[in-house]
């Protein structure tokens, strides 16, 4: 038998993880090596552990899966991310292929379908569920039509995403300094460029904006 | 374990024996069936019900064949071992219902995996088929501005760079790096003329927009 794919879990609903880490554990050529419940100790586990694989949802606090994904990228190129998520819209889509993610399924995706896109993204495969195909057909036919047109979100860097999320999520700019290393002045100005980029002029348009793509979770 | 019942379809004779080969070498698969022929292999699947069809395109243009994929894709999953990785081939095939796709010359191991794949009900494309149509899906829309500016760099730049933006002096550069500050100035004039900026202050703007700051 071929050596264990090491997997890695990232949701932040402890109960989904534990029941999908029983599920892919009972596996014998799969071992789960780990979980985190939202998108910034997911990437510190990866940089840690590196996983072969790592199962992201993209509505976590603090980071949202699909910069996680971006992020774990950097601190672990072998790791290989499946998105899993309720949310399967082109845009997430497009935006978690670009992040360098492998699969994408909807949660809701039977359990078999999760352990097969773990072997295939291992093998450097891809893997979808049904909806995501039909997504990515008709959003590349589009593209291909229309030529090029980005997502708002596309025009902000990683770095001012990060800041957007936490600012929706409340966290004033002292504390996104803390977490980010930065000066709560250069945390300010991060803030009035996003806003600026996106044509957004208060707090509560920002936090509608967010929930809409996906950046953070409803609650 | 339930034994998975898998028809070939393929006009080279030679290519089905090799597959029937592949295929059977798995204790979990059975080929119930094998077809030359379109219309041979609509009546197989008919009457055998495969669990997975196993077809393949010699050349990108077989029209009849996609519609083979659309006809077989109502009633059995199918994988297709498609001709070439051109992402309009590896695309008409997804779009005619295909389940799996991977190319004609890969392993016999990576076939296994792609029908045991599609029988768990999602789409598996091998990573050489997706490779170009990935590639071509997310290149045009990606912030190329940034990309193409640090791409240009040097791994030194690079790193004077980073050092630059964090506030450090051509002095405690230099120092970091055992080069002469002067050194420290080249590189920086260089990478700024390369990124196109023309003083410090637009390569801090450049640095914050792009999230190096």
């Amino acid at each position: 038998m071929s050596k264990n794919i090491r997997v890695l879990l990232a949701d932040d609903h402890a109960m989904l993880r534990d029941a999908l880490s029983l599920m892919l554990g009972a596996q014998s050529d799969i071992e789960v090596v780990g979980g985190a419940s939202n998108g910034r100790e997911a990437v510190e586990a990866v940089r840690m552990l590196q996983p072969d694989v790592a199962i992201v949802d993209i509505s976590m606090p603090e980071l949202n899966g699909i910069d996680a994904a971006l992020q774990m990228a950097e601190v672990s190129p072998h790791t290989r991310v499946i998105i899993l998520s309720m949310q399967g819209t082109s845009e997430h889509l497009y935006r978690s292929l670009q992040a360098g993610a492998y699969g994408y399924l909807l949660k809701g995706s039977a359990g078999k379908m999760l352990v097969e896109a773990v072997r295939a993204v291992h093998a450097g495969n891809r893997y979808f569920s049904e909806e995501m195909t039909h997504m990515l057909i008709d959003d590349f036919i589009q593209q291909r039509e229309r030529g090029t047109q980005g997502s708002p979100l596309e025009r902000l860097s990683a770095r001012e995403r990060e800041i957007l999320q936490m600012v929706v999520e409340g966290k004033s700019s002292t504390e996104i300094g803390d977490l980010l290393a930065l000066s709560p002045k250069t945390v300010e100005t991060y803030r009035s460029r996003l806003m600026g980029k996106l044509g957004i002029k208060d707090l509560p348009s920002l936090v509608k904006f967010a929930v809409q793509h996906g950046l953070t979770p409803l609650s | 374990m339930t034994v998975l019942k898998v028809l070939l379809f393929d006009r080279q004779e030679m290519m089905q024996d090799q597959l029937r080969a592949v295929l059977e070498s798995n204790a979990g698969i059975a080929v119930v069936g094998e077809a030359a022929e379109a219309d041979m292999a609509a009546v197989l699947v008919c009457k055998l019900q495969p669990d997975v069809v196993v077809m393949g395109l010699a050349d990108t243009s077989s029209a009849d064949l996609l519609a083979c994929i659309r006809d077989f894709h109502r009633c059995s999953r199918v994988v297709v071992l498609a001709a070439q990785s051109d992402p309009g081939h590896i695309l008409r095939i997804l779009q005619a219902g295909a389940h799996g796709v991977l190319l004609r010359q890969t392993s016999g191991g990576m076939l296994i995996d792609a029908v045991r794949a599609v029988q768990a009900g999602g789409t598996f494309i091998s990573g050489e088929a997706s490779a170009a149509l990935m590639h071509d899906y997310i290149r045009p829309r990606s912030d190329m501005k940034m990309d193409i500016a640090l791409g240009r760099l040097s791994s030194r730049e690079r790193q004077v760079l980073d050092m630059v933006v964090s506030g450090m002096t051509s002095q405690e550069i230099a120092r970091q790096l055992a080069i002469s500050p002067k050194s420290v100035d080249t590189y920086r004039g260089r990478l700024m003329s390369k990124i196109g900026v023309s003083n410090v202050l637009a390569l801090m703007d450049f640095a914050l927009e792009n999230g190096l700051a």
